[in-house]
């Protein structure tokens, strides 16, 4: 068995998995294709770089592999659309992508997995199948059909695309907010599609963590906290370990089943009226859990990849 | 063809300033979908140029 990672050696994600291997684990990501040597010939991929790492990949070689990141994070930033580097940075993610997709790799998660499950909208859907709670939610431009379809005057807005976006130098972060419909300006609606969902009052939130059947949880008290916590920087180390409640362990795994990727870290909010699911992110960060979270979680990680469990 | 307008969206009004260090940005989730679509459909890349939603973790 070959344990591959997609991704780079100081992303502490990746670092925590491979401490935890009992035996080592290949990485690579478009920046190491780029600067060592490779050739890929049908699902056959020979690759090597100048610090000693070789990879032969053949059809016949099982490889069990985790995408934590197919790319360095600034691999697009201050790239123009249909310029040049745009044309030579997307051909280097062509060719992560299609040794992604090569046939004889079992991912974690596979690629074409996990693209739907970052999809909120898929997201809620698939919840409501299989009977698990989340805010009800729509997507429109018009004041009038979110205010009739909610029923208040108060939702919550989200980004239907990225949480993130980078203006000149500078980064931003686009987090889920309370808004008042009658104060939303006029034509705000039209820029990009939103998402507005009912505002439930969270009692606690959580963080919960998956690998394969396995479950991790950590709770977070709202009192106090913004909508959503992740804008509130000393939040993140606010979470302590709990023992997971049956009704989110049940609905993360119904989840992850549903979306088929075998990791998964996903929020939850216990209001008076129950638990609901509020996003399932299948690439999503745990190391800042507490630390007996974040250990198990890379170890599991680091075990399904060596082929210690399956 | 493009869909921006300079009208202020919801973008412009719920953006909050992050800290300069990638580390230190308080998102702990991240999306492969906007580096995979654009492999999926070229024309997507435009959307992305800013390098928005790339695997920022």
């Amino acid at each position: 068995m070959l344990p591959l990672v997609i991704g780079v050696r100081s992303d502490l994600h990746v670092q925590a998995v491979l401490d935890h291997a009992s035996r080592p684990i290949a990485v690579l990501d478009v920046s190491s294709l780029a600067a060592g040597r490779y050739s890929l010939f049908g699902s056959r991929l020979d690759f090597g770089d100048e610090s000693g790492v070789k990879l032969l990949w053949t059809p016949d070689t099982p490889v069990r592999g985790w995408v934590r990141r197919v790319a360095p994070e600034d691999w697009f930033v201050g790239v123009k659309g249909e310029s040049r580097e745009a044309a030579v940075q997307t051909s280097w993610i062509g060719l992560i992508t299609e040794l992604l997709r090569a046939v004889r790799v079992e991912w974690l998660s596979h690629i074409d997995a996990i693209v739907p499950a970052e999809n909120k909208l898929r997201l809620v859907e698939i919840a409501q199948r299989v009977g698990v709670s989340t805010p009800k939610t729509v997507v429109s431009n018009s004041v009038e059909a979110i205010r009739s379809t909610l029923g208040h005057e108060e939702v919550i807005a989200k980004p239907l695309g990225p949480g993130h976006f980078i203006d000149r130098t500078q980064a931003f972060g686009v987090f889920s907010r309370a808004v008042r419909l009658a104060e939303i300006p006029p034509g705000a609606l039209k820029a990009a599609p939103f998402i507005f969902q009912e505002k439930l009052e969270a009692e606690r939130h959580f963080r919960v963590v998956t690998v394969g059947d396995e479950v991790w949880s950590a709770v977070l008290e709202a009192d106090g906290l913004p909508v959503d916590w992740r804008s509130d920087k000393l939040a993140h180390h606010r979470f302590r370990s709990v023992v997971t409640p049956a009704e989110i362990a049940l609905g993360a795994l119904r989840m992850t089943d549903e979306f088929g990727i075998g990791y998964s870290s996903q929020d939850w909010i216990e209001t008076r009226d129950g638990f609901f699911l509020v996003d399932v992110n299948p690439s999503g960060q745990w190391l800042f859990l507490p630390n007996e979270i974040g250990t198990q979680v890379a170890a599991a990680i680091a075990r399904w990849l060596v082929g210690e469990f399956n | 063809m493009t869909t921006t307008s300079d009208e202020p969206g919801l973008y412009d009004l719920l953006a909050e300033r992050l800290p300069a260090e990638p580390e230190t940005r308080p998102n702990p989730s991240t999306t492969l979908t906007a580096t995979i679509e654009t492999l999926d459909n070229d024309r997507a890349f435009a959307a992305s140029r800013t390098g928005s939603g790339l695997l920022l973790s």
